[in-house]
């Protein structure tokens, strides 16, 4: 008897509302399951010629940052070049490995110290959280900048006059957030200087649709680090059902 | 992409708000913020392009000093998928670039 299901037990037993990528599932009481592995479990490439280290930049939130630069830097002043990751706000961490391979690739090829920052994230933390952490971990660069016991591991070859901000997706609206309130020269973060802002497919929206959104292929967003057609397939569907469940 | 503003944007707003939209009813006018250089990079078959596109072509006519890149054919996230393919790596030489402009 204890295994028949009843039409009110039933109506009580939390669904999915929203799923991201396998890694975050929303339910019908608010409740919320995180993975704590990866979306995409791809190898991390770390052959040693880009050594990294993390810090805490918030404890109040728990948040670190990641730190990469090159094992042998080819000058003792190395711009300084902010990635901070994507994923809708929702998703996404310092330590997924396709935002650290990236990372190795842009301290090799950019010469440059990358500093990789973890923020709250949705639906946990909705805006306007993210783009507070964001600022939170380059007021943590001025600390380290003005610090009296600096660390070295960061001040012998980092140049805090030639710094700049970049974010990937979600990560790149934070940067144009950041950019709108340091404004030029960053004042407020004097030693530290903001050279330039790079925003790399930044997620920006509106109630009203542009073109490539309304006219665009619907999974074309969703390809988004995908990499395992499989993986897509099964996503597309859950993504599909899901919608259809919320119209109702 | 409309699941993941419905579950970052502050519950009762929508994706006008002004940390979503820069252009929306309620944000400030980006015109008398100094908040350039910005370099903007889209991949062509990327859903977000045409507002990306949009932000920088608004910024431009305010005479900022926005740099707007777009590589054909590539969809979101095209850099970090495959950061070894070509596009990546022209796209890691225009941010090499733009960082020793901006240096100076």
């Amino acid at each position: 008897m204890s295994n028949v299901t009843t039409g009110a037990a039933a109506a009580e037993q939390p669904y999915e509302v929203d799923e991201c990528r396998g890694v975050l599932r929303v339910y019908s009481d608010g409740s919320i399951w995180r993975s704590s592995e990866p979306s995409f479990k791809v190898p991390v490439h770390d052959d040693g010629s880009v050594v990294w280290k993390d810090a805490f930049f918030d404890s109040d939130h728990d948040l670190h940052l990641r730190l990469y630069k090159p094992a042998s830097p080819s000058s003792t002043k190395l711009p300084i070049f902010y990635y901070i990751h994507g994923g809708g706000f929702c998703i996404g961490s310092r330590a997924w490995p396709n935002c650290q391979n990236y990372c190795f690739k842009l301290a090799l090829d950019l010469q440059a110290v990358i500093i990789s920052p973890d923020y709250r994230l949705a639906p946990e933390n909705r805006l306007p959280a993210a783009i507070e952490d964001g600022y939170m971990a380059v007021k943590w660069l001025q600390a380290q900048a003005m610090s009296e016991e600096p660390d070295t591991w960061l001040t012998d070859v980092a140049d805090f006059s030639k710094v700049f901000i970049s974010g990937d997706s979600a990560g790149g609206n934070i940067a144009h957030n950041l950019a709108v309130r340091l404004g030029a020269g960053s004042p407020e973060l004097a030693p530290v200087l903001v050279r330039g802002y790079v925003l790399l497919a930044p997620f920006f929206g509106g109630t009203v649709k542009s073109k490539s959104e309304a006219e665009g292929p619907k999974e074309a967003f969703l390809n988004w680090e995908l990499i395992d057609r499989f993986v897509h397939t099964i996503f597309h569907v859950t993504i599909t059902s899901c919608q259809t469940r919320l119209k109702v | 992409m409309a699941r993941f503003w419905r579950l970052s944007i502050p519950i009762g707003d929508t994706t006008d708000h002004p940390l979503v939209n820069p252009f929306g009813p309620q944000s400030r006018s980006l015109e008398p913020l100094e908040l350039d250089p910005i370099l903007v990079v889209m991949g062509g078959s990327d859903l977000l392009k045409d507002r990306a596109k949009d932000y920088a072509e608004r910024l431009q006519e305010w005479g900022k000093d926005i740099k707007y890149v777009e590589f054909e054919g590539q969809q979101h996230g095209f850099f970090t998928i495959n950061p070894n393919s070509e596009p990546a790596t022209k796209l890691m030489q225009i941010i090499k670039t733009f960082i020793v402009e901006k240096s100076t």
